[in-house]
């Protein structure tokens, strides 16, 4: 089997997995009625350290099998997790995830980041958005979660053996 | 055509980045249409026995952590329920007003009896804040069909919870009515104002209602509730929304807007009811 297509086979797994404790056990977690957003904390490990085209391609496919979750607007998370996915791919090598703030940033910036692209995607679409200041409190109690709770699961990820990073690189 | 072969190889991430967001805007576009029902209903029922099977472990986790603080609670409650009864003991009922709630009861079970239960158990939550939805273990093999109204009881009363949009062979989709894209015809229940619910997101404490005309501000009073009008045909008349809280008057708006508060906790949400609607 290609390298490339089995990385992304096997982060789509993760993915899956991240979704399922993300809309199951996660409910015990909520603060606000806010849950941390474990698939895009996974999903920016997965494209800092193996890049562009498994993070964009794990965004696309982690959006849809978000809609399937949800039931919702089939392409919003898509369209949303793509961008995301791409992004932070273009930091792939330059960066290392073994320091606890980077994690913390990293997910901070993807939870700001996904907020404002939903917010303009509601925009374009013309999809009826919650109250702005509802959207806006739960946007930063989100990224303060996420931040907080990504440098645990950067730990845990980068424990899994087709995550690590290629032996020519340091990080 | 070696060229544009060569082009594509260079810059393949910006190409596959393109066609994706292209895909995804499209299926954005083609949401609402039957060319994305089939798909969704596929990887719904697919997805749904992977998110059954987590969720009744994460309820059985959740229900251990809940009985603990519950046993207080519910000797509070013991207690309050215990004052309430002697409080109801000592309140005299004048018999016009039984007269007349019981004509309205009859109704109501005239109604009722055109409306079959579904009950179902909620299975998984939405993942993301800006939107309201979730899933019920219950689906096509029930006899659930899309846009079927939902109902919850909490605290002793029946309320609206909103409606069925996607259904998938053993679950379903539910858009809570805090969703921004939920919509429901409603009136007070008292002074008969007509008016239109709509979500303010999932983390918004009250309903927006709207489109009330404004010489009603007089006759409406704190805490007054508000219910399904019955108008547009998808909710039956008479299933209680949520109390008046807040009033919104600008003195250039030629309606009024009202805060209401609802009746059901979308949040604690456990148990629900789809009704299904018989002729």
């Amino acid at each position: 089997m290609d390298k490339g297509f089995k990385l992304i086979m096997l982060s789509l797994l993760l993915l899956f997995i991240a979704l399922l404790l993300q809309s199951t056990f996660f409910e015990l977690l909520k603060i606000h009625n806010v849950k941390p957003d474990l698939s895009l904390i996974v999903l920016i490990f997965i494209a800092t350290r193996k890049g562009i085209m498994p993070g964009q391609v794990c965004g696309f496919f982690l959006g849809l099998l978000q809609a399937f979750f949800s039931g919702i607007a089939t392409g919003f998370f898509a369209l949303t997790k793509t961008i995301i996915g791409f992004v932070f791919g273009l930091t792939e090598g330059t960066i290392s995830v073994s320091f606890f703030i980077i994690p913390f940033l990293l997910a901070g910036a993807a939870t700001i980041m996904k907020g404002i692209i939903s917010g303009l995607v509601h925009i374009i679409f013309a999809i009826p958005a919650p109250d702005i200041w509802v959207f806006i409190l739960n946007v930063c109690i989100e990224t303060v979660y996420n931040a907080v709770l990504a440098p645990i699961i950067f730990l845990l990820l980068r424990n899994i053996r087709f995550l690590k990073p290629e032996k020519s690189e340091v990080y | 055509m070696l060229k544009f072969k060569g082009f594509i190889r260079k810059n393949k991430n910006i190409v596959t980045l393109f066609i994706l967001l292209i895909i995804s805007s499209c299926m954005i576009i083609f949401a609402k249409t039957d060319v994305m029902s089939a798909p969704n209903r596929i990887g719904m029922s697919f997805f749904a026995f992977f998110q059954n099977s987590t969720g009744s472990v994460a309820k059985w986790f959740s229900n251990i952590i809940n009985s603990i603080g519950k046993v207080e609670e519910l000797k509070q409650e013991l207690k309050q329920a215990e004052e309430e009864l002697l409080q109801y003991k000592r309140i005299s009922r004048d018999i016009i007003d039984l007269r007349k709630e019981n004509e309205e009861l009859k109704q109501e079970l005239e109604l009722l009896q055109d409306i079959e239960y579904i009950a179902a158990e909620i299975i998984a939550w939405n993942t993301e804040h800006n939107f309201s939805t979730v899933t019920i273990n219950k689906g096509q093999l029930s006899g659930i069909e899309k846009n079927m109204p939902v109902i919850a009881f909490q605290g002793g009363l029946q309320g609206l919870v909103g409606k069925i949009i996607s259904v998938g062979l053993n679950s379903a989709t539910i858009l809570t009515l805090a969703d921004a894209s939920s919509y429901v015809s409603s009136r007070f229940q008292d002074s008969d104002y007509v008016g239109l619910i709509n979500g303010r997101g999932v983390n918004s404490e009250y309903l927006l209602m709207s489109g009330v005309k404004k010489h009603a501000a007089s006759e409406i009073q704190y805490g007054d509730i508000i219910e399904s009008s019955g108008l547009g045909g998808l909710y039956p008349k008479g299933i209680a929304i949520g109390r008046y809280r807040k009033i919104q008057a600008k003195e250039y708006d030629t309606t009024l807007k009202f805060e209401i508060e609802p009746v059901i906790d979308f949040s604690r949400l456990e148990y629900v009811y789809i009704l299904k609607v018989t002729d």
